[in-house]
């Protein structure tokens, strides 16, 4: 492959950023964008609204494959470093070769919106520059240090493979690092924009610091952080996916599978966070203001959360598909095909109560003023029977996974018979426990529902799996191998469910976008600057839906491109200069 | 390289999209929530298009119905807009108000009037609403029952002075209490405070009355000094943290619903009235030197 | 009218236990399909039906997950595919092949979309409040009377129970039995004329569930002071305040309770 050197691929990155900075400076100071009456520009054809909200979900899905590659990238390095695995130090490589190029196409995309932003929306954003202007400083100064960083991590890559891995998997640290604090300030402004703080009705700045603390601002940001390590993962998984269903080699077939699975289970560990994190949101929400909580969860938005359950469903049976099929390249494996039925029941089950609708009646006027709700499904539409079914759901998913991994094995250990019996006993156990926990919601009072019982209901969740997995650590010690996963030998399809979580994750993270920006309904800032431009109503579910798709078609569009210039670079024989 | 694995991820990627899309198109119901319009209520508005605007705002712009349904339900979160007006009339009767200052009230300093069963979630409708529009909003729901008495522009004055006075209560200079204040002086002040300033007697009266069902001023100590044996701590803690974080510890059978004091009231002062409340019924012991302590309790509820 | 989904149920599970026994996935599927649509369609057995809405969504999620549930082991999923391949590949089942390719697929697809255009009359629903807040007081030809807690000055005079309750027999009988009906049941002999019907006396659902202040106020406002959920056309009630006295409404409230036997709230 061809070589670039550390100083020349950093040079090479400042000068990308500072050239893009300075077009777009040039630029805002050719408008004169403030220098207007006007508080709206307006976009040809689509309109200001649509444009913006295409480019800053576009931004943001790059954004979020930036900062969540790195961690897994760093995460599979470390582990191959310490292990000594060449396979993992491989795949950690080919994904910095990823995120390198995707910083490029972010930077481009944050190009873009940055000159969009001011001249479509001069008086919005002369507002937020008061506000929040220095922290946009920072912002620059954090950028040119990330690039700097990232930029030295990859081109040192080959170098300090052999003397100094232990520096160059800190250089790995400080990359996430740097992109954590470009996480938490962009959280500060979207943040500040839908639950703000600091500011005086007048849209005065009072304290600069309240105004960046925002209510939403920790737990977004910890929100998009797990986020963006699933969709990191994710893109994995899919790259993974499609390397291993277009070549023909056995090694190649192996390895790719490998990498695929590898992806896929960092996905959705991930992914079981989340519920908890958005509810964390949900809560500080509510607390911001209850009534745009429930104008969130329960008003104009009610139906979105049937389409996001209905997403968020696909998702886990894409990775129980996924796992399920991969029984099939376990030696031994067929012996668990039985239970798989069960686990079937349990996810379906999960799934059918979380997409639930609870009302039926469309409008928030028309279900206050008819009032009816079906008498099944009013009860099963609830958060009590949601939060249940959700983790039953999850929990299915992981013992999905939790049979695959001891499926080539047998226990030797003398206790062998009473520890699969505990086992299962906790399994059982947690399982009514969480079912009755679903059940003894619906008679106690919201508040003590919200604040301990869905606490207590993830606690076991989680501590079900820990407990799983660290019986099994001691159960399956030097435990009879049947034989050899046989990596490679899986069919097409699973790896097209793989593909599915991939674009499932990023539809769902474009109406979920959607749904935080829309919370503010006609308030750019809520409750201090009020939308005033033609475009200040909420879209219908359905155009909604339209742009979601665009956005995300027009993603993978890109990322495809960024792939086939990665595969294409592979074809240069090895040793080859430039 | 295997040909084709291109083409079929290019229709996986576009068939799963396009079937979300169809998903959002033909599933979920369509309609736009459109900002509220603005409305215009001239002087001498006739009444009933001063109260099917309020309706307007009802449902519309000042969403109301987000908590309030039309009917009362089971599990509301806030009372019923039907039959409204009957109950603020009953309420008034018992009350040094009329109607039309109660309502205004109740929309605007909202914490004022929350009935029994109800958590004090709502917002100050100033925020959102127009005072023309909260002249509209009120007289829809006197007409819920009531004989409407509200009209434009002739409430006005009304609700100026209302709006008025909570600003005006906002900026109420602290009462100065010098370091070394007498006991005698520190209680006056404490029950200025507990009757006028701080509001507490509104709910806590002074003596017995069928009408309240919080614990009376006289019996406030025991209370406290019931619940601080129970929880081991001393009486003037437990006393300050009820103050501060009233939520903390809420009595059986009664409501989460008491405002925290320092909202409206200057450490001083809460010192002031806690001595007060002290003074009924047991030895004071709160003075300007219990400070730090108090400060803590603050400190304490505010990080919650 | 014969309810055909208990069949389609028992149909589609009888399919998928024969096909599971026989080992045809494919038609396992079409009959787990068919069992299910015919359950949830059940449902109006014990509840209201289902949303239509609601049903298509367990439906597509069953299409897609049992499919997934076939296609977990590559044997049962050739097995799974076998019916489709033969039928779109063998010579000896052309026939099958245009029947089902040529005929049966575009029929139902011009069925589902005749049943999407086809012109639909229904009604449009609108919500009636049936009993409106009553407000806190009425003029009665000028007298101010509060309704708030009212109580019946007939209900408490009990040493002319009697009396009252003869009065009030006979102002129901010259007033109000014609729409009311003889037994108070809401079937007198113009009730018809009404859409909606008057309302019946008897039963727990009506007075019995009211304060006898507001039937004060229905009786002597009738329709006219009804707020905008439920005017100006949907009740026919006279007002009866020009033409009955106060004690007079009282007495005909008072006999209407007695003789149903409810009291009021």
């Amino acid at each position: 492959m061809a070589e670039v050197s550390t100083t020349k691929g950093i040079s090479k990155g400042v000068v990308k950023l500072t050239v893009l900075l300075g077009i777009s400076f040039a630029i805002i100071l050719l408008f004169k964008p403030f220098a207007t009456e006007e508080a709206y520009r307006a976009f040809p054809v689509i309109g200001s609204r649509v444009w913006v909200w295409i480019i800053a979900q576009l931004h943001l899905n790059f954004a979020a494959f930036v900062l969540g590659v790195p961690i897994f990238a760093v995460a599979m390095e470390f582990i191959g470093w310490r292990k000594s695995d060449e396979r993992l130090d491989k795949i950690a490589h080919d994904f910095a070769k990823l995120f390198t190029v995707g910083y490029t196409i972010t930077a481009i995309l944050g190009t873009v919106l940055l000159i969009s932003l001011p001249i479509l929306y001069p008086k919005f954003m002369e507002h937020m520059m008061k506000i929040l202007g220095p922290t946009w400083w920072l912002y620059i100064v954090v950028m040119y240090t990330e690039t700097i960083i990232v930029a030295y991590y990859y081109y040192s890559w080959n170098q300090m493979k052999t003397e100094g891995k232990g520096k160059h998997v800190f250089l790995g640290l400080l990359v996430n690092l740097a992109g954590a604090a470009l996480l938490l300030i962009t959280s500060s402004w979207v943040g500040y924009m839908t639950t703000p703080g600091g500011v005086s009705e007048a849209g005065e700045l009072v304290s600069r610091w309240d105004a960046i603390m925002t209510y939403m601002w920790l737990p977004l940001s910890l929100h998009r952080l797990v986020a963006n390590v699933v969709f990191g993962a994710a893109i994995g998984a899919a790259y993974a996916a499609y390397r291993f269903t277009t070549s023909t080699s056995p090694e190649d077939k192996a390895y790719y599978d490998w990498m695929g699975y590898t992806a896929a289970m960092i996905c959705i560990a991930a992914y079981f966070i989340l519920p908890g994190i958005g509810y964390l949101l949900g809560v500080e929400i509510y607390a911001f203001n209850e009534q745009m909580g429930i104008q969130l969860m329960g008003g104009f938005f009610a139906w979105l959360w049937v389409m996001q359950a209905i997403l968020m469903g696909l998702i886990l049976f894409f990775i129980n598909y996924y796992l399920w099929i991969s029984l099939n390249k376990m030696p031994g494996g067929e012996r668990y095909f039985k239970y798989v039925k069960l686990l079937y029941i349990f996810t379906l089950l999960g799934w059918a109560i979380w997409m639930t609708p609870h009302s039926v009646a469309v409008s928030l006027e028309e279900a206050r003023r008819i009032g009816t709700y079906h008498p099944i499904l009013g009860n099963l539409g609830v958060m009590a029977s949601k939060n249940t079914a959700t983790i039953v759901a999850m929990l299915a998913t992981f013992y999905s996974y939790a049979i695959f991994r001891i499926a080539n094995q047998e226990p030797t250990v003398p206790w062998a018979k009473t520890g699969t019996m505990v086992k299962a006993a906790v399994m059982i156990a947690s399982f009514v426990g969480i079912l009755w926990i679903g059940w003894y919601s619906y008679i106690v009072p919201a508040e003590f529902r919200v604040k301990v019982l869905s606490t207590i209901q993830f606690g076991l969740f989680f501590g079900v799996m820990i407990a799983t997995l660290v019986i099994d650590k001691y159960l399956y010690k030097d435990a009879h191998i049947i034989g050899e996963p046989e990596w490679g030998k899986m069919p097409d399809r699973s790896q097209y469910a793989l593909i599915g979580v991939t674009v499932t994750f990023t539809w769902l993270m474009s109406l979920l976008g959607y749904m935080r920006a829309g919370g503010r309904q006609y308030w750019h800032v809520y409750g201090i600057v009020k939308d005033t431009s033609p475009d200040a109503f909420l879209p219908t579910h359905g155009f909604a839906s339209v742009v979601a798709s665009i956005t995300t078609i027009l993603f993978f569009f890109v990322v495809a491109a960024v792939f086939w210039g990665i595969i294409k670079t592979e074809k240069v024989p090895e040793g080859g200069t430039s | 390289m295997k040909k084709g694995g291109f083409g079929k991820l290019v229709v996986l990627i576009i068939g799963l999209s396009v079937f979300y899309t169809y998903v959002g198109l033909y599933f979920l119901p369509q309609s736009e929530s459109l900002p509220p319009v603005v409305i215009e209520i001239r002087e001498g508005i006739e009444q009933d298009e001063l109260l099917k605007i309020g309706e307007d705002i009802l449902f519309g712009k000042g969403q109301c119905m987000v908590c309030h349904p039309n009917k009362p339900e089971p599990g509301m979160r806030s009372p019923a807009i039907s039959g409204i007006g009957a109950v603020i009339a009953e309420r008034v009767k018992n009350m040094d108000v009329n109607e039309e200052e109660f309502i205004f009230q109740a929309l605007v300093d909202t914490k004022a009037y929350i009935p029994e069963g109800f958590a004090p979630i709502m917002p100050p409708s100033q925020k959102l609403l127009t005072e023309g529009e909260l002249i509209a909003v009120s007289a829809f729901l006197q007409s819920k029952g009531s004989d409407v008495t509200i009209s434009y522009p002739e409430s006005l004055p009304t609700l100026r002075k209302l709006l008025g006075s909570k600003e005006k209560k906002a900026v109420v200079a602290s009462v100065e209490i010098k370091k070394d204040i007498s006991q005698e002086e520190l209680l006056k002040i404490g029950k200025d405070m507990y009757d006028d300033k701080g509001g507490c007697i509104e709910c806590h009266p002074a003596a017995l009355d069928p009408d309240v069902e919080f614990p009376i001023l006289p019996v406030l100590l025991s209370e406290v000094q019931k619940h601080a044996d129970e929880k081991g701590s001393d009486v003037e803690s437990f006393l300050f943290e009820s103050l501060v974080n009233p939520g903390a510890y809420v009595a059986e059978g009664m409501d989460d619903i008491m405002p925290a004091t320092q909202d409206e009231l200057s450490p001083e002062e809460i010192i002031a009235v806690s001595a007060y409340i002290q003074s009924k019924g047991g030895k004071v012991t709160v003075s300007l030197d219990s400070l730090p302590k108090l400060t803590k309790e603050i400190e304490k509820a505010g990080g919650q | 009218m014969l309810n055909i989904y208990p069949i389609i149920a028992g149909v589609g599970i009888v399919i998928s236990i024969i096909s599971a026994m026989k080992k045809a996935p494919f038609f396992n599927y079409l009959g787990i399909l068919m069992a299910m649509y015919g359950l949830l369609k059940c449902v109006e057995f014990v509840a209201p039906p289902l949303p239509g809405q609601v049903i298509l969504m367990y439906m597509a999620m069953f299409v897609f997950t049992f499919l997934i549930y076939f296609s977990i082991k590559e044997d049962q999923f050739q097995a799974f595919l076998r019916p489709m391949k033969t039928v779109l590949a063998d010579d000896d089942k052309k026939i099958l092949r245009v029947l089902i390719v040529y005929i049966m697929i575009p029929v139902l697809a011009g069925y589902i979309t005749y049943g999407k255009v086809k012109p639909q009359l229904a009604p449009p629903t609108s919500a009636r409040i049936v009993h409106p807040e009553p407000p806190a007081s009425i003029t009665f030809r000028g007298e101010k009377i509060s309704l708030l807690g009212a109580e019946s000055p007939v209900r408490n005079d009990t040493a002319n129970r009697d009396k009252h309750f003869e009065a009030g027999k006979r102002i129901y009988y010259q007033n109000c039995f014609y729409c009311h009906g003889d037994d108070l049941a809401g079937n007198g002999y113009i009730a018809d004329a009404f859409n909606p019907r008057p309302l019946p006396f008897r039963g727990t659902d009506t007075i019995a569930q009211l304060p006898e202040g507001f039937v004060f106020y229905r009786i002597a406002k009738g329709w006219t002071t009804l707020p905008a959920g439920s005017t100006p056309w949907d009740s026919s009630m006279p007002a009866f305040d020009t033409f009955l006295t106060v004690e007079e409404v009282w007495q005909v409230t008072f006999f209407i309770y007695e003789a149903t036997g409810n009291k009021p709230r």
